[in-house]
């Protein structure tokens, strides 16, 4: 009888250990990552170098100032002023901005630096992608058009599009129903009746946009002046953003991390 | 032990095992799940009016530097039972008229580098306004308009309080378990307007000057939002961070009742302690709400020859019955019948220009057809109006429809038509048959407040002592009726 009690309470053990509601196995995966500490202020706002991008980049613009000047955003929004990807370039080529963020791709921002006479550092800080909708499901007769231009076999899976179709879509081609946007309207509320297409199977995700698995994404640049001193307020802002804590202010925000 | 005493334990410690086991498996409390049961849509066609009064406060500047034109007016309400509770709302409502007047500039993305806070301003104003006052909520909105070193800018904010403790209500108050899902998606199709994105840049509204610049989280609890007849009024401003404005003032989105009518509870500020009195002057005085804040369609035609010119209009909001689409649309086709409308017998001479204005409106549980025909012939104009009445599944609605059976409107509204024409045209005679002929000839509509009643034309004297035929048209408040007699 001694022997059943043991051998009993040693499955109990056994049970408990390998259930015990997942808070074991919840604490180790803790203790296995690393706590990503928050970015410090570290200067004043007086101290925050001028700067300057795209509307879209507003949003990580400002809260990088705030964690970096421990400012409130009220303070921070009167003091930031996006006007524009191409204003906010010019700015920066003509030595009026220290730090800029604007989307785009390395090579066309590094060929428009070589234009103006000035050579630029580009720090990639977050992705961002286009999302591929129509604003309710395609009717019988597009999705027929749609086969037969996009070359998809019939039968081909529903709410997907070839690479070949979405650039046609991009480069205005194809007149069909479905449109493009930044990828940041489809999170969050997403309009009811609107269909997410995915593009060559693949739908765009935090994991796939990180991966470059989905094919449409693209860059958010912290761009300064190559000749910023080490040092300078705005090397020290875009080195931040592209390091763990920032990139974690950036997820925080809304962004996809680079 | 013994062995029947080992078993039990044994027993017990297989029961155990068995739970651990289960709990296991399932996810300890991983949560429970949740049925997606089907949420009846409510309607909401009425509310209840508070009865309380109001005044504007004009306010001087003392200021060593005041603008060089400047308007102040702030709210004070009267009529509460409770005068702690009536103090605490004027005292908000000073509060926060202060606290505009001490502001500098507005709280816009890049306001301080485009505006001299320190130039003098050309003009400032800060208004108030009652947008709503209905089931013991008041609903006050607070502009301020500046112009200063060639800017213009606004600022706001708003208040709403219960006026049942005096309490400032937040928009998660407004809805069931604070649940703003439904809302959150109306304001998401409404900004997220796909339409309008362009590529390279963000959703740009032409109209209003507002981009988004990153995704609509949901409203925060501290939305600023006002209530009126159509429904809550939502203010996007610097307050809400994806919104980027470049014209320095608030994009305000209309949500319908209609819209959100699973979840918008407002019915819970009517919830009131046996006993307790919150108006000095209790009232039942009801309200009718707006069916959809949207006029959907916008039919027109013209159409003239000679000394005839023709031009119709219908517009109405959606969720028209068939039969008022139908009425509607035979209302906008000219046809001859019309001339002698408005002119009587009497056949038009000289150029002869008809306006024939069509509208449908959903009020309350009732679809209204207004039709507002108007002749113009030199200086000379003319007009009959004339109202039909369908409920929601296209029954057409009556009189005797829209009051309690055996209740005498007909006397309440011969009474009023008599004070109506006594008040506007003191020296008209007024006989008894031609009064109950007009009455017996009128036709009515259901608005916001009252009654609309509408009368064939009948002879009037223009300012220039000119004769003119007009339909007269005057509301009769729900409450001379009695809210018990009518269907609501």
């Amino acid at each position: 009888m001694k022997k059943h009690v043991l051998f009993s309470l040693l499955i109990l053990l056994l049970v408990l250990s390998v259930t015990a509601c997942g808070s074991a196995q919840r604490s180790d995966t803790k203790a296995e990552k690393k706590e990503i500490p928050d970015l410090e202020a570290v200067m004043t706002l007086d101290e925050y170098p001028s700067c300057d991008g795209s509307p879209l980049a507003l949003p990580m613009s400002e809260a990088v100032c705030c964690a970096l000047t421990g400012a409130e955003r009220s303070a921070v929004c009167n003091k930031i002023v996006h006007n524009g990807k191409e204003s906010a370039l010019n700015s920066l080529f003509g030595g009026k901005t220290d730090i800029v963020f604007v989307e785009g791709d390395d090579a066309s921002l590094n060929t428009e630096a070589e234009k103006a006479g000035v050579k630029i550092e580009l720090f990639p800080v977050a992705r961002e992608y286009y999302a591929f909708y129509s604003k309710a499901e395609l009717t019988d007769e597009e999705k027929s058009k749609l086969l037969s231009d996009d070359g998809l076999e019939a039968g081909s899976s529903e709410n997907n599009i070839s690479a070949q179709t979405a650039s046609a879509i991009i480069e205005g081609g194809l007149k069909c129903s479905i449109n493009y946007a930044k990828g940041y309207f489809i999170s969050g509320y997403t309009p009811e009746g609107v269909v997410i297409y995915t593009v060559n199977g693949v739908a765009p995700d935090r994991d796939t946009i990180i991966s470059e698995e989905y094919p449409y994404s693209f860059c958010y640049y912290a761009i300064i002046r190559a000749d910023s001193p080490a040092g300078s307020s705005e090397r020290a802002v875009a080195e931040a953003l592209a390091g763990e804590s920032g990139q974690k202010l950036l997820e925080e925000t809304g962004y996809v991390r680079y | 032990m013994s062995d029947i005493k080992m078993r039990k334990t044994v027993g017990m410690v297989m029961t155990v095992m068995l739970t651990v086991g289960m709990l296991g498996l399932t996810g300890c409390g991983s949560g429970t799940q949740n049925s997606s049961a089907e949420i009846e849509k409510k309607e909401i066609n009425y509310l209840y009016q508070n009865n309380i009064s109001y005044k504007l406060v004009e306010m001087e500047d003392f200021s060593d530097t005041p603008p060089e034109e400047y308007l102040y007016t702030r709210i004070e309400i009267d009529g509460l039972a409770d005068a702690s509770v009536e103090q605490k709302i004027n005292g908000k409502i000073s509060e926060v008229f202060e606290d505009m007047l001490e502001r500098k500039g507005a709280g816009y993305r890049g306001f301080s580098s485009k505006v001299d806070l320190s130039a003098e301003k050309s003009s400032e104003t800060i208004s108030m306004r009652v947008t709503g006052n209905y089931n013991n909520i008041l609903s006050i909105l607070v502009l301020k308009n500046v112009e200063q070193g060639g800017i213009r800018y606004s600022d706001n904010e708003t208040l709403n309080f219960d006026l049942r403790t005096g309490e400032t209500v937040g928009i998660y108050d407004l809805f069931e378990d604070g649940n703003c899902d439904e809302l959150n998606r109306y304001i998401a199709n409404h900004v997220n307007v796909f339409g309008n994105v362009y590529a390279g840049g963000t959703v740009y509204d032409d109209s209003t000057g507002y981009h988004m610049i990153s995704v609509f989280k949901g409203v925060p609890e501290e939305q600023k939002f006002i209530l009126n007849e159509y429904g809550p009024v939502l203010l996007f401003d610097y307050t809400n961070p994806e919104f980027y404005f470049t014209d320095y003032r608030a994009y305000e989105i209309q949500a319908g009742y209609d819209a959100l009518a699973q979840t918008l509870d407002l019915d819970r500020f009517m919830e009131v302690k046996e006993g307790t009195k919150i108006y000095e002057t209790p009232t039942d005085r009801i309200m009718m709400v707006y069916g959809s804040a949207e006029t959907v369609e916008k039919k027109d035609s013209s159409s003239g020859s000679g000394n005839e010119q023709y031009s119709g209009t219908f517009s109405y909001m959606k969720d028209i019955p068939e039969a008022a689409l139908e009425c509607g649309n035979e209302l906008v086709k000219f046809n001859k019948d019309m001339v002698s409308k408005i002119t009587g017998s009497e056949p038009a001479s000289g150029g002869l220009r008809i306006i024939n204005k069509v509208k449908g409106s959903h009020v309350g549980a009732y679809y209204n057809i207004v039709q507002d025909l108007s002749g113009f012939r030199g200086n000379t104009w003319e007009q009959s109006m004339e109202a039909y009445v369908f409920d929601m599944e296209g029954n057409p609605v009556s009189l005797d429809d829209f009051f309690a059976d055996g209740y005498d409107y007909f006397s309440v509204i011969k009474s009023e038509l008599q004070s109506y024409m006594s008040n506007n045209n003191p020296d008209s005679v007024i006989d008894e048959s031609r009064l109950n002929n007009l009455v017996e000839n009128s036709s009515f509509y259901v608005d916001i407040y009252g009654l609309k009643i509408l009368t064939r034309p009948i002879e009037k004297t223009g300012s220039n002592g000119g004769k003119y035929k007009a339909s007269i048209v005057f509301e009769i408040p729900y409450d001379k009726f009695g809210t018990e007699n009518i269907k609501l």
